[in-house]
């Protein structure tokens, strides 16, 4: 299964300190092409400081990331969206003053006008905005903010979908669309979802990944995590 | 027709008419002649803040650069008009370029003072180095050196004319720009360039050829305003004229393609008229001002596309 050419992104003693703090310690992590990975942990773990490590985002103090086999560790952020790298933000960040449309537009790079109209047409049917198409985006719900944020993300149609607690603020129904749109776009692109709703976690992720104090304390399948001692421990504690 | 685009051409073709009709008494026509030249240079300076929203404090450093390169090239070499446009040109480009280079490693509060250090650093040069610049005093270009394909600049029709040509050049470069997809990034890194740059965009180098298309067209500005006037001066590089578009563009509204030409119109004519009335001119003039960005926030053009018309460009 982990032959190398089934990972699409690992990480070798990935390390971020933020003035003696080590939001990220050490970490080798491996994810597979067309995987659904749940990226799990308590607040302040660090799984929005190793994400951002991913695409660049942030510097890291140590350790390399490897994309595709490359080694992508000092490349720009711009470089590694376009080598298939799509992020989207915890904080939600779009662009306010502009409409639905010409958000998902911008994020479509090097695409001829008539193809970007109709993929965000596409995109925005999916996640069910299609009626908000022209409204400004600062006026949407904080629900469909979020819905919009990930519309961008699937715009890209990157390799690497990096979700940073995507459901936050969402109705149920946006949920249960939400989980049938990752299960339908994981054919072709793999899911990093960072996710504090643990339904959603247990109903579409192939494995989780948990991290506590900057550190990955476990991995594996649902219910391995389920029953892992030491996760219990650490939500518990916190 | 793009409505857009119509709106554009009609607002040209008022300027034009006014000249045609003889509607304008010389007064008017001398003073529009000046404020089509600025506003040309508030579109360059609207490219970067209105449209990147990057704030330059130093933008009179472009506008002398192209002034004093066509001016000294003409004053010391005897250079064409042509020669001389295509050498101020050339040399602001190369200028925004570096500062470009330079300031961009900065960036809000401290972007505004860099820009405004440098513009400060120009100041200087042109006083230290009297010999060439004539200093504060400054130097007059010849009408005889003002001849531009046997048309001569220095009449105030030809002028006029020239100074609507410039002027409408600049802004179809701007409705051009505000158009493409390139324009569109733009905007995207002023409403958010933490998110502009995780959608893939290289924000550093869009914010740098925005300085330079900016820094060009100001100096291009620079430079017409020297031939057409004929007058080259210190005065021009001081921080007053690095103020002054920023106020234009707020004015007219950030971001609208006519908003520097609404802008230095309001601005030149409100200073015309008050101190007519009052020494203390400055007051009115900033009372107006208060009044203006209490009432339209965006600016007049930019409130106007806010509430009303939100496909002017
Ligand atoms: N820019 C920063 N400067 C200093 N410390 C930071 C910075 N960003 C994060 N941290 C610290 O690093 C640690 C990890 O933060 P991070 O945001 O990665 O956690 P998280 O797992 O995403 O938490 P949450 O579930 O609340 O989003 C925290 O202790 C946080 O305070
Ligand atoms: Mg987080």
């Amino acid at each position: 299964m982990d032959s190398l050419n089934n990972i699409l992104l690992y990480t070798e003693n990935l390390t971020k300190n933020f003035q003696g703090i080590k939001a990220v310690n050490d970490i080798n992590f491996k994810i597979n092409h067309n995987e659904i990975r749940a990226l799990i942990g308590p607040n302040g773990a660090g799984k929005t400081t190793f994400v951002s490590l991913l695409c660049g985002r942030i510097k890291a103090s140590k350790g390399k990331v490897f994309f595709n086999g490359v080694n992508i560790s000092h490349l720009p952020v711009y470089t590694r969206i376009s080598m298939g790298i799509g992020y989207t933000f915890q904080i939600t960040s779009i662009f306010f003053n502009l409409t639905v449309s010409e958000n998902v537009a911008l994020a479509l790079k090097n695409k001829r006008q008539e193809e970007k109209k109709s993929i965000v047409s596409e995109v925005l049917n999916k996640v069910g905005l299609i009626d908000r198409i022209n409204q400004r985006s600062g006026d949407l719900s904080y629900g469909h903010q979020r819905l919009l944020e990930l519309a961008m993300g699937i715009a890209q149609r990157p390799k690497l979908l990096i979700l940073d607690e995507p459901t936050q603020g969402l109705s149920d129904l946006e949920i249960e669309n939400f989980k049938k749109l990752i299960k339908k776009i994981s054919a072709t692109v793999t899911v990093l979802l960072i996710e504090h709703n643990m339904d959603v976690v247990m109903s579409i992720a192939d494995k989780i990944t948990v991290l506590h104090f900057g550190e990955i304390i476990a991995e594996g399948d649902k219910k391995s995590i389920q029953r892992n001692p030491v996760v219990q421990k650490a939500y518990l504690g916190d | 027709m793009r409505k857009d685009l119509i709106l554009h051409l009609s607002a040209l073709s008022v300027l034009l008419l006014l000249e045609l009709l003889g509607i304008f008494s010389e007064y008017h026509q001398g003073n529009f002649a000046r404020i089509l030249v600025l506003a040309a240079y508030g579109v360059g300076y609207n490219i970067l803040f209105g449209y990147t929203g990057l704030l330059s404090l130093g933008h009179a450093l472009f506008f002398s650069a192209g002034l004093y390169a066509s001016g000294l090239s003409i004053y010391h070499l005897d250079y064409e008009i042509g020669q001389s446009i295509i050498l101020a040109i050339g040399i602001s480009a190369f200028i925004s370029s570096l500062i470009g280079f330079l300031a961009l490693r900065t960036i809000g509060v401290s972007f505004m003072i860099v820009t405004l250090m440098f513009s400060q650093i120009a100041y200087l040069c042109i006083l230290y180095f009297g010999s060439i610049t004539r200093g504060d005093e400054g130097f007059v270009i010849q009408q005889s050196s003002r001849i531009f394909f046997s048309l001569d600049l220095s009449n105030p029709t030809i002028r006029y004319y020239s100074a609507l040509l410039i002027f409408s050049l600049c802004i179809f470069i701007n409705l051009w720009i505000a158009k493409s997809s390139f324009g569109r990034v733009l905007v995207a890194i002023r409403e958010n360039s933490d998110r502009a740059l995780m959608l893939g965009y290289n924000v550093q180098s869009y914010k740098l050829l925005s300085i330079i298309i900016s820094g060009t067209i100001s100096g291009f500005a620079g430079a017409c305003y020297g031939i057409l006037f004929g007058y080259v001066g210190a005065s021009f590089a001081t921080v007053s004229y690095s103020i002054f578009p920023l106020l234009w563009v707020l004015i007219g509204g950030a971001g609208t393609v006519l908003g520097p030409l609404v802008g230095a119109i309001f601005m030149f004519y409100l200073i015309d008229y008050a101190s007519d009335i009052t020494d203390a001119y400055m007051i009115i003039v900033g009372v107006s001002l208060l009044i203006v960005t209490l009432f339209a926030r965006r600016g007049l053009l930019g409130e106007l596309r806010y509430r009303f018309f939100k496909w002017i460009p």
